[in-house]
């Protein structure tokens, strides 16, 4: 039995998709796959044959036999079937199960000829006879003459239509001749269908009405035909009960049950009734049917026999037809239909008066079958007969919310309080009623119904198991009450539910979402240790049980961290020694709650959390204040083990690696380290590179403190430019994310690493009348410049452009230097247009490194036109640069950078072949500021001495 | 009911109504119907049987037929016996087994009914969850007919399934020398037997000896059939051997060809298996949804007949559950949750209901 009812459950689920995808290739052989999709339909599964039939066809279903085609839109349509079936809306579904109709037809047309087609043929009677049905029941729920008649005359028509389709195909099947055991088998199941469907028909008219019994006589006539043609076949034993339920409708109850009976004696054909051993042990005389499906047609039999005798009032005879089944048929339960026998013995037995036998049917029905229809029928008697508890009239009532029959289902929990009120069960009946209440107004979208349900639940019965989970969900509806309303009450109450939740109900998985938001309120404050107290109160079996275990932790390593800073060293270590033991357990229950669930959600959660753990434990053991530096190691073994490859979490582990070595003093095992990982992951390597050049940049300058020139020093700044710049490449290359700060010091470190390894004093910070000496190292600067200009595409800053400029001025790319100068100033622009010969003030005091990169861009342009020619480049360096420095600039207050400006104007005007006018303004120079320049302090004197050697020889 | 179904059942009500009245006048007359494979059938009346075929008269000529070439026999001389099997093939193993008991007692049964009624009457227990009854009546066949042709398939295999269901591998393994003492006394060719040693030891976890011996059997075997089952036995001793790899090609080559039914069951078994391992671990619904579909391959379509060993059939239905299980606990709709949920429930009820004894209600091994 529990197959088949399996089956039929699985049925009534189908219009929900049960699997998250389809299944894919994988699933295929591509030899029986079409008999493996009919074998899913025939077990229960249409819609995971549906996805079989999906996957089929995507690989080109053609492989699988000529039929395939046909049979996966057979299945589809079968699918489509059985969902139309499924709709409540009797007119929806009857226009769904017509347009199944119309696609059904049309598809026998499409593949005619195949078996698919033929089948389909015979399939076609019974779904006419689901239509009429549908029809039939419409019309008994509908009270709109006007629909009422459009719908007969619908069926009427559809009828009709078959019929005559019905009676073609059999005039076309007798014409063939001569025959083979294919065509008579067609013909023998087309007359059949013929009948069959006049008998669907005459279902559609009003019992006992003319057209009724006309249709009814009609199918009766062909069936007798039937009969005459053809014996001992199985069509034979079914037209027995059609004919028998035909005498029915036209008045012939009594003829139609000895129909019935001719059909039932097939039961016979396997020999007289043997004594068997029934389940209860007691012996009993079955008869030995050896096939199952000749069973299943003497139920169907029995059944219709059963019903006939219930229209003629005789209940006794229902009974006994019905324990015959039971009594006399092998696993009479494994027959799709014998829990409708079960029922109508059930239903005999109230009427007749027998409730306690009526309430046993019942009790067997759900012990049978407990999580199917057997149940749910099962327990409707058992209720209505009174053999129930409270709980069975709940489980009545949890099937019908469940159903949709809101109303009932609501009826049936009020009518358990009302029975149980004043008992012992008052407590539990009360509360669970009144949650299944709450339960089917929110289905029906009453928030505030089921609010006040649930509120009532908790208030009036709030010893009850369920209590709260009433409040929680009490809690729920506010919370969507408010979402739309935004209502102070609602707010009060939530608050006022959840307050009331942790205190009366603390052991509720619930309550620890409250307790961690109270907890996260404390840590907020700097109050650790109470936030701690509130997470130890979080339920083993909380959702958030691991998470206020891994919060603890973190409060215990927060709050030694707060009496480090105060100086209370003892009472830090004790709290670092917590905060370790409460990592270790996080970890071990973060264990144990992995092996209890698999979906992802949860997974991924506590996979978050282990990862914080155990990085935090690392933290915590390289705290020299913690002495536990040893334990290090493993820890962040452990971390690699897992989230190695993780593209966030895989570089924080490296970094800690890294600063691990560094915190031993271990640089040389850093190095090698940090090499090593280079070559595996360039990304990852980063963080752990950018340490150890760190280190070894502190190292070299210590070292150059101690002496400088110091060649130890320059050897640990030339690696620590290497190990610079394998940390910033990924940031450089747009493989990382840009750290604006790290771009800019590490460009920097460059920048002077240039200035070291190329000779240049210190004194000296710009390319302008630099010499370059016998030193190159220009990589530096490449790099610099590099780094400077991937930091700049991303975060534009003034002075990172000024280093950048100067850095193509060291390396004698004047053209790059007086672009990016000339970029430079248009954002920030120096001189004010109103005042177009002097510097702006305002902007000059706010950003005075502007003033010097003025006049490295004039600089710039002037020797870039010694490489371009660019005689635009001599006028903008005169007019728009040097002029207005140099009517700004005093000697006296910024001498370097006002002999440099004049300097190059009248090598500027030197340039533009204006000699005249540079000889002019060295003497002007020498008359009205200094005959000697600068004396000599910023080298400049020279370079004036040199020039005006130089204009001499011009005139 | 539909028509379309009734259409596929005429042929076989047809058989019972029409064609079955001829069997039972053959039957009246003591004769037995041997149905070939060839479509050709033979009356007569059959002297013996043993592991290598049926010895019939024939119209007075005295005719040997291999079990290669049967495809059904039906037995007369005894109603008792057809009413048993009819029980046992229609699942009613309670109202079978006081049948066949009656039977096991009477004296004047048969000679060559009397193996088939152990035969049946030890599936009927080991189906009904009693496998002590079933190992006594198997014991018994086989100590008194050594060389009937259950010895490998059917009673053999269901013996040596009965002790390992029980965790008794030595008994099973004692068992076995008895098959194979008995076999050999007889003159039979006992490397068929190697199959159930393969068995055997893989239930005792050494996989590297099973595969040896699967994989003698399979360079030795004429037999596809045997050839076959020695295949499966490898992959699943690579399988163990965590050979994933290399079980999954095997399986997969096995899957594609003609083989028998059960071990295209126990084929797809294994990919469901492997796919369940990965999905789960992952997890990967794409992979435990293609788990579930291998896996349903052995409850729909690969199921076994009347009398044949169901443990393959137990594994996929256990199978099916954990993909359905496992499916639910990672499907975040409510609706689908419940519904994958619900129908872990029923195949793990159905398990537990059908197969009593069956070793997988505790879980896959």
């Amino acid at each position: 039995m529990k197959r088949r009812l399996i089956a039929a459950g699985l049925f009534l689920a189908l219009p929900a998709l049960a699997l998250a995808d389809g299944p894919t290739e994988r699933v295929l052989n591509k030899k029986d796959d079409i008999d493996f999709a009919k074998a899913l339909v025939a077990n229960g599964y249409p819609d995971l044959a549906e996805r079989l039939l999906g996957v089929v066809e995507k690989t080109g279903g053609a492989a699988t036999g000529p039929e395939a085609k046909a049979i996966i839109d057979l299945i589809k349509l079968d699918v489509a079937q059985e969902l139309a079936m499924k709709l409540d809306d009797l007119v929806k579904r009857k226009d769904e199960l017509v347009k199944v109709l119309t696609a059904k037809e049309k598809f026998i047309e499409t593949y005619k000829g195949t078996q698919a087609s033929e089948d389909c043929r015979n399939g076609l009677p019974d779904l006419y006879g689901t239509i009429g049905e549908t029809i039939t029941q419409a019309i008994k729920k509908l009270k709109d003459e006007k629909v009422l008649e459009a719908l007969r005359s619908e069926g009427d028509g559809l009828f009709l239509r078959a019929e005559a389709a019905s009676k073609q195909r059999i005039e076309e099947l007798k014409a063939i001749d001569p025959k083979d055991d294919d065509i008579e088998f067609k013909l023998m199941s087309a007359r059949y269908n013929y009948a069959r469907t006049l008998y669907f028909h005459s279902l559609l008219f009003s019992p006992g009405s003319g057209k009724r019994i006309e249709l009814c006589n009609s199918a009766l006539y062909e069936y007798g035909e039937f009969d005459l043609e053809y014996t001992d076949t199985i069509f034979n034993i079914y037209a027995a009960i059609d004919v028998g339920l035909c005498l029915k409708e036209i008045g012939k109850p009594a003829e139609g049950v000895a129909s019935i009976d001719q059909a039932i004696q097939v039961r016979e054909s396997w020999g007289e009734k043997v004594k068997v051993t029934g389940p209860d042990n007691k012996p009993k005389l079955v008869w030995p049917i050896g096939a199952r499906d000749v069973v299943d047609i003497v139920c169907y039999g029995m059944l219709q026999k059963m019903l006939i005798l219930k229209e003629m009032k005789k209940p006794a005879d229902v009974i006994a037809v019905g324990q015959d089944f039971f009594d006399s048929t092998p696993e009479p339960w494994e027959s799709p239909q014998s829990m409708a026998v079960a029922r109508e013995v059930a239903d005999a037995q109230f009427a007749s008066g027998d409730v306690k036998g009526s309430i046993e049917t019942g009790k067997g029905m759900i012990k049978i079958d407990p999580a199917g229809i057997g149940a749910a029928w099962g327990r409707e008697i058992v209720d209505r007969a009174g053999g129930g508890t409270y709980l069975d009239k709940m489980k009545t009532a949890e099937l019908r919310v469940a159903a949709n029959d809101l109303d009932r289902g609501i009826a049936i929990a009020r009518q358990v309080i009302a029975e149980t009120a004043g008992t012992a069960d008052e407590q539990e009946a009360g509360c669970d009623s009144l949650l299944l209440i709450g339960f089917a107004y929110q289905k029906r979208g009453w928030m505030e119904e089921a609010s006040l349900a649930y509120q009532t639940a908790v208030d009036r019965f709030p010893k009850a198991k369920n209590a709260a989970e009433a409040l929680v969900r009490a809690i729920d509806c506010y919370a969507l009450a408010q979402r739309s309303g935004k209502r102070k009450y609602y707010k009060e109450k939530i608050d006022e539910g959840m307050n009331r939740l942790i205190r009366e109900y603390p052991k509720h998985p619930r309550a620890s979402n409250v307790q961690i938001m109270k907890a996260n309120n404390l840590e907020g404050e700097g109050d650790f240790l109470g936030a701690i107290e509130v997470l130890k109160t979080v339920q083993t079996n909380s959702t958030d049980y691991t998470k206020a275990r891994l919060k603890i932790a973190l409060d215990y390593f927060q709050h030694a961290a707060k009496l480090a800073s105060e100086q209370k060293e003892a009472d830090a270590k004790t709290n670092y020694g917590l905060a370790e033991s409460s990592f270790r357990e996080t970890i071990a229950a973060i264990e144990a709650a992995r092996g209890k669930s698999i979906d992802p959600t949860v997974q991924s959660a506590l996979d978050e959390q282990e990862y914080i753990a155990r990085l935090s434990l690392a933290r915590l053991y390289m705290l020299p204040a913690f002495g536990r530096i040893a334990d290090a190691a493993a820890a962040i073994d452990a971390l690699e083990k897992n989230w190695a490859k993780d593209p966030s979490k895989g570089p924080e582990i490296q970094n800690l690696r890294g600063r691990l070595f560094l915190s031993q003093g271990k640089f040389d095992e850093a190095e090698k380290w940090v090499n090593d990982l280079a070559a595996r992951d360039k990304n990852a390597v980063a963080g752990p590179a950018g340490q150890l050049a760190r280190a070894l940049d502190q190292q070299g300058l210590d070292k150059f403190k101690e002496k400088p020139g110091s060649l130890e020093g320059e050897d640990l700044w030339k690696r620590a430019a290497r190990f610079y710049y394998i940390s910033i490449k990924p940031q450089v290359d747009g493989t990382a994310s840009q750290n604006a700060g790290e771009m800019t010091d590490v460009g920097n470190r460059f920048f002077s690493y240039g200035l070291t390894f190329n000779g240049i004093p210190d004194s000296r910070v710009s390319f302008v009348d630099w010499v370059p000496g016998p030193k190159k190292a220009l990589d530096y600067w490449v790099k610099a410049a590099e780094i400077y200009e991937a930091a700049l595409a991303q975060t534009p800053d003034y002075r990172m452009t000024i280093n950048l400029g100067r850095t193509y001025g060291f390396l004698g790319e004047y053209v790059k230097a007086a672009g990016i100068y000339a970029r430079l100033f248009e954002q920030e622009p120096l001189v004010n247009p109103k005042i177009p010969n002097r510097l702006d003030n305002a902007v000059q005091k706010a950003k005075q490194e502007l003033v010097y990169a003025y006049l490295e861009w004039g600089v710039s342009e002037r020797l870039s036109f010694a490489k371009d020619n660019d005689k635009s480049r001599l006028t903008r360096a005169l007019r728009t640069i040097f002029t207005p420095l140099l009517q700004t600039l005093k000697p006296d207050t910024s001498p370097e950078t006002y002999w440099a400006a004049r300097y190059h104007l009248i090598r500027a005007l030197m340039d533009n072949g204006d000699y005249k006018d540079a000889q002019l303004n060295v003497k002007d120079a020498q008359r009205n500021i200094s005959a000697t320049f600068d004396d000599g302090k910023y080298g400049y004197k020279a370079l004036f001495e040199a020039t005006i050697a130089e204009l001499k020889k011009k005139f | 009911m539909k028509s379309v179904s009734r259409v596929g059942i005429a042929a076989l009500a047809l058989f019972a109504l029409g064609f079955g009245a001829a069997v039972a006048q053959a039957q009246d007359e003591g004769d037995d119907t041997i149905k070939k494979k060839d479509n050709t059938t033979s009356v007569g009346k059959i002297e013996s049987e043993d592991l290598n075929g049926c010895n019939v008269i024939v119209s007075k000529a005295k005719l040997t037929f291999g079990w290669k070439l049967i495809k059904s026999i039906d037995y007369g001389g005894s109603p008792e016996f057809k009413r048993a099997k009819g029980y046992a093939d229609t699942g009613s193993f309670n109202d079978a087994i006081p049948l066949l008991e009656d039977l096991r007692k009477k004296g004047d049964l048969r000679p060559v009914l009397k193996p088939h009624v152990l035969n049946l009457l030890g599936a009927s227990y080991k189906r009904a969850g009693d496998a002590d009854q079933a190992i006594a009546v198997y014991s018994e066949l086989f100590k008194q007919y050594p060389k009937c042709q259950f010895l490998v398939q059917g009673g053999g295999e269901n013996l040596i399934h009965a002790y390992l269901a029980k965790n008794k591998a030595a008994d099973a393994d004692a068992a076995l020398k008895l098959l194979f003492d008995g076999a050999k006394a007889a003159g039979i060719d006992t490397s068929p037997l190697n199959i159930l040693k393969g068995q055997v030891q893989e239930a005792t976890g050494d996989f590297a000896s099973a595969a040896a011996t699967y994989k003698q059997v399979f360079d030795s075997a004429t037999d596809p059939s045997v050839k076959a089952q020695a295949e499966l036995g490898i992959a699943r001793c690579l399988f163990r051997q965590k050979k994933t790899a290399e079980a999954e090609a095997k399986y997969r080559s096995m899957v594609s060809r003609d083989v028998p039914p059960l071990v295209l069951a126990g084929a797809w078994n294994g990919l469901g298996d492997i796919m369940y391992e990965t999905g789960r671990a992952k997890p990967d619904a794409d992979l435990l949804t293609d788990a579930l579909y291998a896996f349903l391959r052995g409850c729909v379509l690969y199921t076994p007949v009347s009398g044949e060993p169901t443990s393959e059939y137990e594994h996929a239905l256990r199978g099916a559950h954990d993909c359905f299980k496992a499916l639910s606990e990672i499907e975040t709709n409510a609706e689908r949750k419940k519904i994958n949920a619900n129908r872990a429930k029923e195949r793990l009820d159905y398990l537990q209901t059908k197969f009593p004894g069956s070793p997988y209600i505790d879980g896959r091994k």
